[in-house]
């Protein structure tokens, strides 16, 4: 798996890139503005874009505007957004419309090169990753007449993996259950909420985002 | 006094006149003699207008000596009588001259031709008169001339003839002088009067000029010469009458004043008083400045500026149009009617200007206040909060075999992950970055995203507004949701000049977080109004 790796902070750049060079993902190019980003990305064509959110010359929310770029001009390409802020909003945005290969961590969760490794390979398999502080924020939201409250306290937690990407298989070696377990649960969430059970993993993102957006 | 006097000669006048009159020596006809009699009574109206002294009298003899021309008349009682009518003839014109010349505020008096005119009108007229009898010459009902110290026709043609040409030349010159003289629009009058004096002077006097001392104007000429007397003598005046009716409407401002001096009103009301729309009153602040009645700096330049100053302190300064004061004294009754509620205005003005800039002042250090938290912000988050994410990957990329040093490592790793939410807690605090970024709407539906009561919003604000009032209309927001007990509707209506922040299912308590929202309001002079289940606050955008 190839990576391309844009921040204007060369600490966290290096960092970030000998850690994946250390868990042998081939890191192509470090770049420090989105102008030399779009440049890599076409010269190297990576699996992987990971663009820090806030980038010159505002640093407001350049690396947002560089992701959808970068989706329109290279399809094929995933793109995780990494964030110093819980900017659940910019999350949705983000994923609104097509959250296939589209990821949104916060910086510190990738010092754990395992989940970083993971929520890239499942990036680049077409899923799509959101962070579990957002997903969890998103959760705790009241909200009138909550569908939500139909679940029960396991369907809940089913839910909550579900919306960070994960598989099913991924949910039952995180919640220690047998697959077939997960597959009931999951039938019953989408029962519970009025959604149509879709064969994609993303389209279960895409419900769940929608749904908790409406 | 005057006008009794002045009626009485012309009483006098008519009577000897409307005898039957072969001779005539003013030129009037008899049935138009009380025409006569009224433009001569309009000049001596005029004359009682006029304030100075000296050229009141003058206009006043002007109009009896113009009248007294008419006993030289065959119907004249006596010898002296019809001598003083001879003697008066051109007088009139020598008295409107010098009255003329010697106004006070010219410049310089031109003294050649106040000679001129005195020297020709004496003349023309007592010194011609002296040396010549008509009841030899023509006019055989005429009384003897009792002032009469020879006869001589060639002598007394030669006086009347020169002295004539001496007041014509003088007057074209006195007119000739205020015309060019002066450029200012205000001396109209002046001219007006100087221009009839010129008229009249040369209408009356040519025919003697031409054709000796028993020649008169024709009975049209001589109206004329009336009618520019009268004109001359009520342009003199018409200054004085404007200066009066100003004074009169002084004296009214006085008792309006005195009635009920509206606050805020005294400019307006001096304006009406002195007849200038464009007057403004602006009044000195202590610290050197000069605003208006409301406080606000006042910028007039270029105007015409009077500083209205009593008792040596400087109440206030007058922005008019040219002209609107004609003198001193002007200014000075002005001062003396309205000064002391100029005092008591520029008192309040002052108060205002200084409300004003505390206002400004508070505002500006919620401003400073918020620049600050934003630079903290700002520093925190790309100092402090980078610097341990990095220090994280650092750890996150130690690798090693010893399993105690793991376990350290770990532990690190997960004070590290503390610290940082923490330190995003604190930042997001100090100043929400949406906020400065993208505005007050988006950074409301953070708001919403990240609260954990049930929030609907209703209406988001539009219009962006100053960051300030933004980010108090954002903290109104924040602690209203942060108190609502289960749910709260948030409705953000933006205009040009203002923000209002609506929030129901929220109850405003004395709490620090209200406090401080309070104080931020007073500052920005927006408005807390709470009620039960509802708060409303409203803040104005300019400062």
């Amino acid at each position: 798996m190839r990576v391309v790796i844009a921040d204007d902070a060369v600490l966290m750049r290096e960092g970030l890139a000998r850690l994946l060079r250390d868990a042998g993902v081939e890191v192509s190019s470090t770049v420090s503005d989105v102008d030399a980003l779009y440049h890599r990305v076409r010269l190297d064509r990576p699996d992987v874009a990971i663009v820090d959110i806030r980038m010159p010359p505002t640093h407001t929310q350049e690396g947002l505007v560089a992701a959808e770029r970068l989706r329109e001009e290279h399809p094929d390409l995933a793109v995780l957004v990494l964030s110093n802020h819980i900017e659940t909003r910019y999350a949705l945005e983000l994923l609104e419309g097509h959250p296939e290969r589209l990821g949104y961590l916060l910086k510190e969760r990738v010092s754990d090169v395992a989940v970083l490794v993971d929520s890239l390979t499942r990036l680049s398999e077409g899923e799509c990753v959101i962070d579990p502080t957002i997903v969890a924020q998103l959760l705790s939201r009241r909200r009138r007449a909550d569908p939500l409250e139909r679940l029960t306290a396991r369907e809940r937690d089913v839910l909550a993996l579900m919306a960070e990407g994960r598989s099913n298989t991924g949910i039952a070696d995180v919640l220690v259950l047998t697959p077939r377990t997960v597959e009931t649960h999951v039938r019953n969430i989408f029962a519970k909420l009025g959604l149509q059970e879709a064969a994609a993993n993303h389209r279960r993102v895409l419900a769940v985002l929608q749904f908790l957006r409406s | 006094l005057l006008i009794g006097f002045a009626c009485v000669a012309a009483g006098f006048v008519v009577h000897v006149s409307l005898g039957d009159r072969a001779y005539v020596i003013a030129g009037i006809r008899s049935a138009d003699l009380p025409l006569e009699v009224v433009l001569v009574l309009l000049a001596v109206a005029g004359a009682v207008l006029i304030e100075s002294a000296l050229q009141r009298r003058l206009v006043f003899a002007a109009a009896i000596a113009f009248l007294v021309e008419e006993l030289a008349s065959p119907a004249a009682p006596t010898g002296y009588v019809f001598a003083l009518g001879l003697a008066a003839t051109g007088l009139a014109w020598g008295f409107l001259g010098v009255a003329l010349v010697t106004l006070p505020g010219r410049r310089r008096a031109p003294w050649i031709w106040l000679t001129a005119l005195t020297a020709g009108a004496v003349t023309a007229g007592p010194i011609a008169a002296a040396t010549w009898m008509p009841d030899r010459h023509g006019c055989a009902d005429c009384p003897v001339n009792a002032l009469a110290v020879l006869d001589s026709p060639r002598w007394s043609d030669g006086f009347a003839r020169w002295g004539a040409i001496a007041m014509v030349v003088a007057a074209a010159a006195v007119a000739l002088g205020s015309l060019v003289g002066r450029r200012s629009f205000h001396v109209l009058p002046e001219l007006g009067a100087a221009v009839a004096l010129s008229i009249g002077v040369t209408i009356s006097l040519l025919p003697r000029i031409r054709g000796g001392v028993d020649t008169v104007p024709s009975p049209t000429a001589r109206l004329l010469a009336d009618l520019s007397l009268a004109v001359g003598a009520l342009a003199l005046a018409l200054p004085d009458v404007q200066r009066a009716r100003r004074r009169a409407a002084i004296r009214g401002l006085a008792t309006r004043l005195a009635a009920a001096p509206a606050p805020g009103r005294l400019g307006a009301e001096v304006a009406r008083a002195v007849g200038d729309p464009t007057l403004a009153v602006a009044f000195p602040t202590t610290g050197g400045a000069l605003v208006d009645e409301e406080g606000l700096p006042v910028h007039q330049p270029g105007r015409e500026a009077t500083r209205i100053v009593r008792e040596g302190r400087h109440l206030a300064t007058v922005f008019h149009a040219a002209g609107t004061f004609a003198n001193d004294d002007e200014v000075a009754s002005l001062t003396r009617v309205a000064g002391l509620a100029l005092e008591h205005e520029r008192a309040r003005a002052e108060q205002k200007a200084q409300a004003r800039e505390l206002r400004g002042s508070r505002r500006r250090l919620v401003e400073a206040s918020d620049r600050e938290r934003r630079r903290l912000e700002h520093d925190l988050h790309d100092g402090a909060q980078q610097r341990l994410v990095s220090l994280l990957l650092a750890v996150g990329s130690t690798r090693t075999a010893d399993k105690a040093t793991k376990t350290a490592l770990s532990g690190v790793e997960g004070h590290l992950q503390a610290a940082i939410s923490e330190l995003r807690t604190l930042t997001h605090g100090l100043f929400p970055s949406v906020l400065a970024n993208e505005g007050l709407a988006a950074a409301i539906e953070d708001l919403e995203l990240s609260s954990t009561a049930i929030v609907e919003i209703l209406e988001l604000p539009t219009e962006p507004a100053p960051l300030v009032v933004e980010s108090t209309a954002y903290l109104a927001a924040a602690v209203a949701v942060a108190s609502a007990t289960s749910s709260v509707q948030l409705r953000i209506r933006s205009t040009p000049d203002t923000v209002v922040v609506e929030a129901r299912g929220v109850t405003a308590s004395d709490s620090l977080e209200w406090r401080a929202l309070r104080e931020r309001i007073d500052a920005l002079e927006g408005q807390l109004v709470t009620s039960v289940d509802e708060i409303r606050v409203e803040l104005p955008c300019a400062s």
